[in-house]
């Protein structure tokens, strides 16, 4: 197996607010290894992307806190470093992509401007590259995500491109600075259904190209399906479940967690069975979250042990669950 | 202000939708899906065509009758975070539409209040709480009550969805067909997720450039999709096991974008895209051909079938 990029461990945060504080993640532990493609999937408020913002280290601090756990990224235990040394990994070997590409492009400046200044400064910040190599190497990499007419379209303002478009100049910001780790968050979320199958195509062509790995933050389990090796699941702050994604999704629902299965039912199917009513309930208060499995107030398979113990990893054939069903 | 250009969001659309019925409105963004589902209440007004609603032309009324029509159709917007009025009160909300039609008097008001929240099975109690105190689906329930409050015949469902989770959005499309027995409604449901059409919808038209390009029964539409963009378009659709796989058309590589409709192509709208193109798409914009049992397809290879046949 190749080696570990980024190992999540026991990760615990919380948020302080004035009089009380909200344990948001209890205990994730995601790893990431050279070349693979993760995906994190949840629903709104699951804490898929506050884990990663931990990771990357752009959450505030305070309010945010981590109280336990380890954060390794290519050799380095993260949370030791500096602010400066941080930013430095953010700058070099962790690359983000956002959910909205609109709203992550300046947009009083031409997209060219924005890519070439990536570059220029990607290396040595005292000795940035000449402008003229830079925009010989902006041109390439444009080229390289699939932007129609780079020289031209490096000319336009962001709202001059397509929502597909903006995206793939933010992909090649990413690819610029020779980052190995690419972050997604919900990349194809505020795209078109065609559209985002030619983002996801790309994304997996880099992959195999260039040998980065990906993180994929989603609420489409389609999309982990579509382009991930490796599927976890997240509820409340916790991951629920972990496992190979040709494997989850080849296995018959009956034998996933019991939010996982709710998830799975809850998602329009091709071949017309119907729409399911869903889970019920509600996400809980993280500031008491239920005691337990925090998914137990909307399990329709909830025991007494539930209540108690909150379920340890049960691993069979690498198919990681946390809940007290599967046990033995 | 100068004029530059005319922007034909909406060109040539014919359908017709039978009472009771679940018409879904398929398209990207910028296919005109929600311009022409705003031309149905009254939003925007056509520069030409017209629209009949029981019978009646929408554009051609006036007075009384015009204001009857506006009770018989209403709309659910997509976001209920922004079509809600955070100032005011749940309750306050549900009001108006019976205060704006004079549908109710004063000391029954408040008790059709309570029933609109009843039917989207909230509690009566909030009336009195903020749309801020809700959570999305709670609060698309609202809009929905609100909706509901004139006894509307028809709905438009502009992706009502689309904001919500999925595990919600399963509890608002069974609310949504659970409301449609009951009081007999007709939905124009306008949305971009076609596995959600597939298991909505009794019908599914397909907009591509401000024109209907495909319109067939759901079953069929999905089982025989015939127009180029339709298959590409499934062919896209992440879905979740094999068995939908299968169901899926050849796979058709997703490519190029749609055009801005100020510069709409030439001849048929989707030939730039097109994998099956040939050199009159570039020149002669085709018609609607009649497929049977309903299915119609707006391409020019299927133009020979029908006249051989």
């Amino acid at each position: 197996m190749a080696s570990l990029l980024l190992k999540i461990q026991d990760l615990h945060l919380a948020f302080d607010l004035y009089r009380r504080s909200l344990n948001v993640l209890d205990g994730v532990t995601i790893a990431v290894a050279e070349g693979e493609k993760v995906g994190i999937v949840g629903e709104t408020g699951c804490g898929k992307s506050i884990t990663i913002k931990a990771a990357m280290g752009i959450l505030p601090i305070p309010p945010a806190r981590i109280t336990q756990g380890q954060i390794q990224f290519n050799g380095r235990d993260l949370l030791t470093l500096t602010k400066k040394e941080m930013r430095d990994v953010r700058r070099r070997e962790m690359a983000f992509i956002p959910q909205d590409p609109s709203a992550s492009l300046n947009p009083v400046l031409r997209v060219g401007t924005q890519l070439i200044d990536v570059i220029r400064y990607s290396g040595n910040m005292q000795k940035p590259l000449s402008k003229r190599e830079a925009r010989r190497r902006a041109i390439n990499i444009l080229r390289e995500v699939g932007l129609p007419d780079p020289q031209r379209n490096m000319r336009n303002y962001p709202i001059q491109l397509s929502g597909g478009m903006q995206q793939r100049v933010l992909i090649s910001m990413a690819l610029a600075t020779g980052a190995i780790l690419l972050i997604a968050d919900e990349p194809s979320t505020a795209l078109d259904v065609t559209i985002q199958d030619q983002i996801l195509r790309l994304m997996r062509e880099l992959v195999e190209r260039r040998g980065v790995s990906i993180v994929l933050i989603t609420h489409n389990l389609g999309v982990v399906r579509e382009l991930t090796d490796r599927t976890y699941v997240m509820y409340a702050g916790q991951v629920v479940e972990n496992v190979k994604t040709k494997r989850f999704f080849a296995e018959e629902v009956s034998s996933m967690h019991p939010y996982t299965q709710g998830l799975m039912e809850s998602i329009p199917r091709m071949t017309g069975e119907g729409v399911t009513a869903g889970i019920r309930g509600m996400i809980p208060d993280y500031a008491d979250p239920p005691s337990g499995c925090r998914f137990r107030p909307r399990c329709d398979h909830a025991m007494p042990i539930c209540e108690t113990r909150p379920p340890a990893f049960h691993v069979e054939e690498d198919h990681n669950i946390a809940c007290h069903l599967y046990k033995g | 202000m100068r004029k530059v250009a005319d922007v034909k969001a909406v060109n040539g659309v014919s359908f017709s939708i039978g009472g009771r019925e679940i018409l879904g409105l398929v398209g990207e963004s910028g296919s005109g899906k929600s311009t022409l589902g705003y031309v149905l209440i009254r939003i925007y007004r056509p520069t030409s065509g017209k629209v009949f609603f029981k019978g009646s032309d929408l554009f051609g009324v006036r007075g009384r009758a015009s204001d009857a029509l506006r009770k018989d159709i209403q709309i659910v917007f997509q976001d209920p975070g922004s079509s809600l009025n955070p100032k005011k009160k749940i309750g306050q909300t549900l009001e108006l539409p019976l205060l704006v039609h004079k549908t109710h008097r004063r000391k029954d008001r408040l008790r059709r209040v309570m029933e609109l929240l009843e039917m989207v099975e909230l509690p009566a109690s909030y009336m009195n709480k903020p749309p801020y105190a809700l959570s999305g689906g709670q609060k698309q329930r609202v809009a929905i009550a609100r909706a509901l409050a004139t006894e509307p015949s028809f709905l438009l469902l502009d992706e009502p969805t689309s904001a919500l989770d999925v595990s919600v959005q399963g509890k608002i499309i069974t609310l949504l067909l659970q409301l449609r027995r009951e009081f007999n409604l007709t939905y124009l449901f306008i949305t971009h997720d076609l596995s959600l059409i597939r298991n909505v919808a009794d019908r599914v038209a397909i907009m591509y450039l401000g024109k209907i390009v495909e319109i067939a029964s759901a079953a069929e539409f999905f089982e025989r999709p015939l127009h180029p963009y339709t298959q590409m378009l499934l062919s896209s659709i992440p879905v979740l096991s094999d068995k939908e796989e299968k169901l899926k058309p050849e796979k058709v590589l997703s490519t190029g974008e749609i055009p801005n409709p100020v510069n709409i192509p030439a001849g048929c709208g989707f030939h730039p895209r097109c994998h099956k193109r040939m050199d009159k798409c570039s020149q002669i914009d085709p018609e609607m051909i009649e497929m049977g049992d309903g299915h119609a397809v707006r391409c020019h290879l299927f133009a020979n079938l029908k006249s051989a046949s």
